[in-house]
């Protein structure tokens, strides 16, 4: 299914809302303000706007498009020790994305490589997970 | 592993005077004053507890980090034949052992520190004064 970016990264910001425990997923264009949101609105996933560059490794005559995606999740934890928030939280963003492999049928493949270690201090903490998403690109200029 | 929670500057203050009314033989505990002046015999030994200055870092819409800056102005009256700088500083090891017992301020807390303590050096015979600076750091919704 041929894609442009809009479209699969709204696609993208859907997945993310469905994972389990997460409330707020937003798309950034610069630094996000942590600040503006009040505690309810945390566990937030924030997509990082990605860089975007062609597969090389296309063979076929359609160009496949990667981008490479940076996730901040943030969270609140009023322990010390958040470990046990932090590894729910990636469990089911992982689980959720390797489910969601082809982002709702419009992404070749989407996975993510690389996790943090956990960011920032009490309550507020966050971690980064880097993803990776390859799509057909749609040539139509939208 | 330590669980925390947001709190007021009241909570913080009401209970640095409980713990300091713990003391065995304290006389008067007040807040908000500076000046030993018009304290006889019969008040020492007591100590004001001020609030100086609170310094806050907003982490979320409702919840803000406060470095919280008190102020503890203690006196003490010597009696013929007692040494002032003894008895001075047992009323400060007892005020500095009680504010420090439960850093968290009965959970109120992230912690309690003692910046410093100053004394007059007994230039006032037989009355004595010091200041102990607190640094409380807590958690409040605004």
């Amino acid at each position: 299914m041929a894609e442009n970016r809009r479209a699969i990264l709204s696609a993208l910001k859907t997945l993310l809302e469905s994972v389990t425990g997460v409330t707020t997923v937003v798309r950034s264009y610069g630094e996000l303000d942590v600040a503006q949101y009040q505690a309810s609105d945390l566990p937030l996933i924030e997509i990082e706007e990605p860089s975007e560059s062609t597969d090389e490794d296309s063979t076929g005559r359609r160009a496949i498009m990667l981008l490479e995606a940076k996730l901040k999740v943030w969270f609140v934890d009023w322990n010390d020790i958040p470990q046990s928030t932090y590894e729910t939280l990636m469990k089911n963003i992982r689980d959720d994305v390797g489910s969601g492999f082809t982002v709702s049928g419009s992404a070749v493949a989407c996975w993510i490589t690389v996790v943090s270690p956990i960011k920032g201090e009490l309550p507020v903490f966050n971690f980064e997970m880097s993803l990776r998403l390859k799509y057909y690109l749609n040539q139509l200029n939208t | 592993m330590a669980t925390y929670k947001t709190a007021t500057k009241e909570a913080i203050l009401t209970n640095i005077e409980t713990a300091i009314n713990t003391i065995a033989g304290i006389q008067f505990v007040d807040w908000q004053r500076i000046y030993d002046q018009g304290i006889d015999k019969t008040r020492c030994p007591g100590c004001y507890i001020n609030d100086i200055r609170t310094d806050k870092t907003k982490l979320l819409r409702d919840i803000t980090k406060n470095e919280f800056l008190v102020g503890i102005v203690g006196f003490v009256w010597a009696d013929e034949g007692e040494s002032l700088g003894t008895v001075l500083n047992t009323f400060m090891e007892a005020i500095k052992d009680a504010v420090i017992l439960d850093r968290s301020r009965n959970g109120n807390a992230y912690t309690t520190n003692i910046e410093v303590i100053e004394t007059d050096m007994g230039s006032r015979h037989p009355q004595g004064t010091f200041a102990m600076k607190l640094n409380v750091i807590f958690f409040s919704v605004e």
